[in-house]
């Protein structure tokens, strides 16, 4: 039986298939545009921390789910703190590059710090490790080939843990994540030269790594996980 | 399609890593993340405002008056706020009652414990505090314990039972220190255990205070000595392993070596500590607390006399090292000579102290 509102068209909708699920809440739009939000904190505004935390929430989001993937424990906590970072350290941001980019960089930095503070689980890309669940209406094919995908994913971040933490990083961020060397360097605290350096031998590690498993060329050749 | 298994591989990662879902959700800690950023804000500027004003100080100044001192932290950005702003622990555990200006409540899981609270852990029960640093303690069953600083410098004073504690690598100005009735424990970055045992006449020092270390390296302050610990290492050296009693507890200790923090071992047990020390201890405490609240809240003149009447009244105490430290500190922005002197004193007394860097350099300013 169709409910109809008062004022509605009684008609039923022409597609009876089941509605897509409700959109959770949303992050309303931010009221300042950039500029006006970094001279008010500049300025040091309070009344700036919702506009600030709105326009900045979906990019330190991304940047920690993207190094630690969705379940991890931390990050929550980490989205914040990288915020709260943002505004210690904007007297660095100069506009030679767009917000984003800056606010991706210095999540990525928290998030390397805290990596390298914990006790355990001290390896990048963590909870992507482990097993996702399928959603319910993946045909049996596609699950046998997620499956591999995530085992190939497993072999290749075991390789990933065999080499060099800096280079590993260097590795990641930059070719995997899409860091520039400059970033790169001012996540991992280093020098350009020193990311480069960690970025050209952390290919190199990586590529010996994989030379030596014939099974992961296997897979690969046979595009399993790709 | 490349055969370049590097890249495939990196393609692999890359579209692993890529699938974020959705990032615009309204968070649930919203409103708790925007009250957090209006602080930083305001308090961004503040050291913005402090700074302008310390470099104009510092330019009538001139380089001489500030060479090599304290006003070079001062200058530093942010570094009065960071070395002021607390840094508490999250409370997880069941059977905890929090002590704080005379009100004893029991916190939720998750709450942050203030500085200055006392943890009383219930007998069966145990509790652990951990830091953003990384820093874990784990507080045992039957323990009470005194939050007695909790910033850049943590200082709890162990008052009865058994703690362990997992540290951070610790910053140049960080410290992490606990205290017994007659000991002063001082890490940096380690794991090890702490607790309150029934004297032994076995043990190579007398002492009701029994430390295992499990990682790193800690280092113990009793009778105005000093003493390295490595991992494996116990203290004092020579101790009976202690028994466990059901109806008459004494000790909790673990079997060497220590259990891992994340793991402590499960005693029912609450082993008394002396009386006569435990009164005094907190008796110190309470005034070594005291002075940091006067640093804090801005009265470095009390918090000097408050220092100073420590200092008389317990001269071999487990505080004295650090109340001196403090004391130096405090006099250096606001009495030179007098902290020239009481640097002065203090590498007299502590040659080798954690302190003697700052000491060294205020004890040769006239």
């Amino acid at each position: 039986m169709w409910v109809v509102p008062e004022g509605a068209d009684p008609r039923p909708p022409a597609d009876p298939s089941p509605s897509p699920p409700p959109r959770s809440a949303r992050l309303p739009a931010p009221t300042l545009d950039d500029s006006q939000l970094l001279a008010s904190i500049r300025a040091g505004d309070p009344d700036a921390a919702t506009a600030l935390h709105d326009r900045l929430r979906p990019v330190a989001e991304r940047a920690v789910r993207r190094l630690l993937g969705h379940a991890d424990r931390d990050r929550e906590d980490l989205v914040q703190q990288a915020i709260l970072e943002v505004v210690t350290t904007v007297h660095r941001f100069r506009g030679d590059c767009p917000l984003d980019a800056w606010a991706s960089t210095v999540t990525a930095h928290v998030v390397y710090k805290h990596i390298r503070r914990r006790m355990t689980e001290r390896r990048i890309f963590e909870s992507h490790r482990g097993e996702d669940d399928a959603p319910a209406s993946v045909d049996r094919r596609s699950l046998a080939r997620q499956a591999s995908a995530r085992s190939t994913l497993r072999r290749v971040m075991a390789h990933l843990d065999g080499i060099d933490e800096a280079k590993a990083w260097a590795y990641v961020l930059h070719d995997v994540c899409g860091y520039d060397l400059k970033e790169v360097a001012q996540i991992t605290e280093s020098t350009v030269a020193a990311a480069q350096s960690r970025l050209v031998r952390g290919r190199r590690e990586l590529m010996e790594k994989l030379a030596a498993d014939p099974e992961l060329g296997a897979l690969l050749a046979n595009g399993e996980g790709t | 399609m490349t055969h370049d298994p590097l890249e495939q591989v990196t393609r692999l990662l890359r579209d692993a890593t890529s699938e974020v879902g959705d990032v615009e959700e309204l968070p649930p800690r919203r409103d708790e993340a925007i009250a957090k950023l209006a602080v930083a804000i305001q308090a961004r500027a503040a050291a913005d405002r402090r700074r302008r004003q310390m470099g104009a100080l510092a330019v009538a100044a001139g380089v001489l008056a500030v060479a090599g001192g304290g006003w070079a932290a001062l200058a530093h950005r942010g570094a009065p706020v960071a070395a002021t702003a607390p840094d508490l622990g999250r409370m997880e555990g069941e059977g905890v009652t929090v002590l704080r200006d005379g009100r004893a409540e029991a916190p939720a899981n998750g709450a942050r414990i203030a500085e200055g609270a006392e943890l009383r852990i219930a007998a069966g029960a145990e509790a652990k505090l951990a830091f953003d640093s990384g820093t874990q303690v784990t507080v045992g069953s039957g323990a009470r314990v005194r939050l007695v600083e909790q910033r850049k410098q943590k200082r709890f004073a162990l008052e009865e039972g058994w703690l362990e504690a997992k540290v951070a690598k610790l910053g140049t100005e960080e410290r992490f220190v606990v205290t017994t009735a007659d000991a002063e424990v001082e890490v940096r970055g380690t794991a090890f255990r702490l607790a309150l045992a029934v004297p032994d006449p076995s043990c190579s020092v007398a002492t009701p205070t029994r430390l295992a270390v499990s990682e790193g390296v800690v280092v113990v302050r009793h009778g105005g000595s000093e003493e390295r610990v490595a991992a494996g290492e116990s203290w004092p050296r020579g101790c009976a392993e202690p028994k466990v009693v059901a109806e008459a507890p004494k000790v909790a200790m673990p079997a060497s070596p220590v259990a891992p923090a994340a793991s402590p071992v499960k005693s029912p047990v609450r082993p008394p500590a002396p009386s006569v020390a435990r009164s005094n201890l907190s008796e110190q405490n309470d005034m070594f607390d005291a002075a940091m609240r006067d640093k804090r809240e801005g009265r470095p003149a009390s918090a000097v006399a408050t220092l100073d009447r420590l200092l008389a009244r317990w001269p071999e105490g487990p505080l004295a090292e650090s109340a001196a430290a403090e004391r130096m500190r405090m006099l250096a922005s606001s009495d030179r000579p007098r902290a020239s002197r009481a640097a002065r004193d203090y590498l007299a007394r502590w040659p080798r102290g954690f302190a003697r860097t700052e000491a060294e350099a205020l004890a040769g300013t006239p």
